[in-house]
């Protein structure tokens, strides 16, 4: 895992990394990746390994690890560095338990004469080509499975099975303990197929410009060494019409996109660099055709394909850079990644996946697990976490008759659900669907190169026009003519069209590098000028935890407060034990019990805590007690103002003795880049769904060290996120926010920026992630989109230079065909040269 | 008349082969995953284990499991 250690070094606290999946051991997070507490930190004791020492997050992953080194199947971890491309998602390992009853969950399996069976499941965790090769070296260890081949493409696996030996959930069960989950598979997505047949399109698109250039090129080459010795004229007239033709081919099969797209720009009237490309090409081969009717050595069809081919594979590139951002980036949460158990009616249970749910049904959702659908609650009652629709930072509680909505977290125990709305009717489904909507409204931003562009097709065609009248006074319409169209042809900005998307692919895997992952190329343009940037609150100007800040009070009270609160869920409660657990320490913890420990709902948790003969009645109450602010000293007077945080007080046989102030602390750095932004022009803007009087008081605390917000909302809907984020404004609009709470607005906005959640949902919700240390990384970010967007007009600036000198060559009627043909390369080459070294993410200065 | 009349015909249309074979490869789909295949390549097979050792090889690693 060289990568991820490489990263670890750059200012990182913790110590060590996951043998298997290269997390950071004894992260202070654990409940928000995933894993279950305690079992933090192993070593694998295994002598048939040579892995001693390894240090591993978690069960799982060591049961992993020792299972591939078993398998001896050891080279993932070397293939894995190899292949190394992306952020390790790291998610919640899910159950198979959805592929028991393989109708149920709408999967088909295609049965053969020969009694095997055949059926295609979804892949979740596949992230690099080490995986699939994992996933298809275990393929002999599993009895009765007899072939398993890994599409990357649509994360999605064919299994050919003998059913009489196994069944698709033992291979399940067997690949779920190396971290991949089989899922039902949904087939392509209309965008996926399109984005398929895309690829396919451009493949072939330089496969035939590559064929005709070729072609092309060495009957140049044969027609220039014939006119330097000497050829008969025979030969010429036939080598000139059958290059005549190729460079024919090339224009109207490969190079048909650029007159489309010019054609589309012209009815459009947005300025494209394909239009005077496009007359490029045309006054060339029609150029082309005219010499070689007239028998003139004026030809320019090796020039033509060369050019095809060059502008083909750089539109290759431009695609391959945002090649995803035409997908919608919408399925926020998607429903076939939810399972859900359906009650029937003789009360039998059966796992489906939640988009095969329907009006009606009764589903259990045991806590840990996300709600399938919307519905209201039959039995039982719980806390939700509805932050990811609500932005509400705090668990909701939810009892019988309480509506519940599909894909918010049920924390504390199990629910009877009754189905309302599900998959695309629910309040999920519609919100993926107002983003759809609301992207495919949004205008596409003007790139540069075609702004520039577009100058100088004008600027072309005044000179190509002087050029035409001045000759044609000067030497006759045929003379005229032959140099209009040297001009015409030599003007096509190959290099203008090349530079934007070198440059920015370029940048883009550097932006990796430092752990910015950028999807859509195009963002990084867009974030060069100022303009606003809006925030999330929780988990992105703050850590988006709950934490103990401040306590007052004995500390021979603190072992009875751990006590209580080790056996409570809460999230009050484990941050309480976070913060006890090192503060206390085993000896003081020997010999305390407790007993009739009872939570109660909207107060509390209490219980009688037994220690060292001492036995009493301990309450610790939520905030809603104003009691305790008595006993906050004066000198944590800021502490006690600070309405942000919550309180809990301790009362020890009714008398409050002590008080523990919780809060979600800020991310370090906050103010410094906040203010650093608005001295570069950026307004800062603030967007939460977390409540007015939390989010105000927050806005208030921040203003008084300095930072001057264009505006301050709180309690907002995603639906009036997105509504807030869609209002035109000057420059950019960029939105920061967690990759799965706020992907509505992250989807929405011209630059949308997910700074926490698994990274691999965060890039299907917004085009940049930025996974370590998010507020420096934005910086950075800023930083080197300028420097691209400048390194990108020096690649201009080269090109019109090139062109400038070429055009007044034309104009004069100095140039031969050959000298086309030696220049055309060498602008792309010297363009290619220029985009490589431009300095986007310069070394970090620490 | 001139060997070039038939040379360049016969060369364009022997490149032309190899180009259609190349577009059958694109459109059948092999170039839609360029990552594991140059991955795969790198990395050489092993013997498949015979199901005995298999079999103890599982049951003696997977303990460890989830």
């Amino acid at each position: 895992m060289s990568g991820a250690l490489a990263s670890g070094e750059s200012g990182c606290k913790t110590t060590l990394r996951c043998a298997h999946c290269g997390l950071q051991t004894r992260t202070d997070d654990p409940a928000a990746w995933g894993y279950t507490r305690g079992d933090l930190q192993g070593e694998l004791k295994d002598s048939a390994t040579d892995s001693q020492g390894k240090v591993f997050c978690c069960q799982g992953c060591m049961g992993a690890y020792a299972l591939i080194h078993g398998l001896g199947l050891e080279d993932f971890y070397s293939l894995r560095d190899l292949s190394e491309k992306s952020p390790h998602p790291v998610r919640r390992i899910r159950s198979s338990e959805v592929l028991r009853d393989l109708e149920a969950a709408g999967v088909q399996v295609e049965a053969f004469s020969d009694g095997l069976c055949r059926v295609r499941l979804g892949v979740d965790g596949l992230h690099c080509a080490a995986c699939s090769w994992l996933i298809e070296s275990v393929q002999p260890s599993i009895e009765g499975l007899r072939s398993a081949r890994v599409r990357w493409s649509d994360a999605s696996v064919e299994l050919i099975y003998d059913p009489s030996k196994t069944q698709p959930k033992q291979v399940a069960d067997h690949l779920s303990r190396l971290g991949y989950v089989l899922r039902p598979w949904m087939p392509h997505t209309e965008e996926d197929t399109e984005q398929l047949a895309m690829q396919r399109e451009h493949w072939k698109g330089i496969a035939v410009a590559f064929f005709l250039a070729a072609n092309a090129m060495w009957i140049g080459i044969s027609l220039y060494a014939g006119e330097a010795t000497g050829m008969a004229e025979s030969h010429a007239v036939f080598l000139r019409w059958t290059g005549a033709i190729l460079g024919l081919l090339s224009a109207l099969y490969p190079g048909r996109i650029f007159f489309q797209s010019a054609w589309q720009s012209l009815k459009t009237r947005v300025p494209h660099v394909d239009v005077p490309v496009a007359i490029g090409l045309f006054v060339g081969t029609i150029g082309s055709f005219v010499g070689a009717a007239r028998g003139s050595s004026d030809v320019y069809f090796d020039s033509l394909a060369s050019l095809v081919l060059l502008l083909r594979v750089g539109r290759y590139i431009q695609y391959r850079a945002q090649y995803r951002s035409g997908l919608s980036i919408s399925k926020l949460l998607r429903f076939q990644d939810m399972d859900a158990l359906r009650i029937s009616g003789d009360g039998a249970e059966t796992t489906v996946p939640a988009y095969r749910l329907q009006r009606g049904d009764l589903v259990r959702v045991l806590a840990g697990e996300k709600v399938p659908a919307d519905g209201v609650v039959e039995r039982g009652e719980s806390y939700l976490q509805t932050a990811f629709l609500t932005g509400e930072s705090r668990p909701q509680r939810v009892s019988v008759g309480g509506e519940v909505i599909g894909g918010t977290l049920n924390l504390r125990s199990p629910l009877w659900v009754r189905v309302q709305a599900a998959a695309e009717k629910s309040r999920l489904g519609q919100l993926n669907e107002l983003i759809r909507q609301a992207s495919a409204d949004r205008t596409p931003l003007i790139r540069l190169a075609d702004r520039v562009g577009g100058i100088f097709v004008w600027v072309v065609l005044v000179i190509a026009i002087g050029t035409a009248t001045s000759w044609w006074m000067i030497s006759g319409w045929q003379t005229a003519i032959e140099h209009t169209i040297a001009l015409l042809t030599i003007a096509c900005p190959c290099a203008l069209a090349l530079a934007a998307p070198l440059v920015i692919t370029v940048a883009l895997g550097r932006a990796a590098r430092e752990g910015i992952w950028i999807r859509d190329g195009n963002s990084l343009e867009r974030l060069a000028k100022p303009g606003t940037i809006w925030f999330d609150k929780t988990g992105t100007l703050t850590t988006g935890d709950l934490r103990v800040i401040h306590w007052d009070g004995p500390a021979w009270v603190l072992p009875g407060v751990l006590a209580l609160e080790s056996q409570s869920d809460h999230p009050v409660a484990r941050a309480l034990c976070a913060y006890l657990q090192p503060l206390v320490g085993q000896e003081s913890q020997i010999g305390v019990k407790t007993s009739q420990v009872e939570q109660i709902y909207g107060l509390g948790l209490q219980g009688i805590v037994l220690s060292h003969e001492r036995m009493n009645r301990f309450l610790l109450r939520g905030e809603r007690s104003d009691s305790s602010v008595a006993f906050l000293s004066e000198s944590v007077g800021s502490v006690r103002d600070d309405s942000t945080l919550m309180r809990v007080t301790v009362e020890v046989d009714g008398e409050p003795v002590g008080v523990f102030m919780l809060g979600d602390a800020l991310r370090p750095g906050v103010v410094e880049t906040l203010i650093n932004l608005q001295q570069m022009g950026w307004e800062v803007g603030l967007l939460s769904g977390d409540s007015v009087e939390r989010v105000h008081a927050f806005a208030e605390m921040m203003g008084r060290k300095g930072v001057k917000w264009k505006e301050v909302a709180g309690g907002v809907s995603p639906e009036e996120k997105l509504q807030r984020i869609a209002r035109p404004d000057v420059g950019p609009r960029v939105m920061v926010g967690d990759g799965v709470n706020d992907a509505a607005a992250l989807a929405i906005a011209d630059v949308g920026i997910a700074v926490r959640g698994p990274s691999e949902i965060s890039l299907r919700n917004a085009p940049i992630y930025i996974g370590e240390d998010p507020l420096s990384g934005l910086l950075r970010l800023i930083d080197a989109s300028k420097r691209t967007v400048s390194g990108i007009y020096r690649c201009f600036a080269a090109s019109l230079i090139y062109n400038t000198i070429t055009i007044s060559l034309a104009a004069s009627g100095l140039i031969h065909p050959l000298l086309a043909a030696i220049f055309m390369p060498i602008s792309g080459i010297t363009v290619l040269i220029m985009a490589w070294s431009a300095k986007t993410f310069p070394p970090r200065t620490n | 008349m001139s060997v070039l009349y038939i040379a360049l015909p016969v060369a364009i249309l022997l490149g032309g082969v190899a180009l259609l074979g190349c577009l059958y490869c694109i459109r059948s789909g092999q170039y839609d995953e360029m990552e594991s295949s140059s991955m795969r390549i790198l990395i050489d097979d092993k013997p498949i284990p015979s199901d005995q050792v298999r079999s103890e090889q599982i049951a003696g690693n997977s303990e460890g499991g989830l």
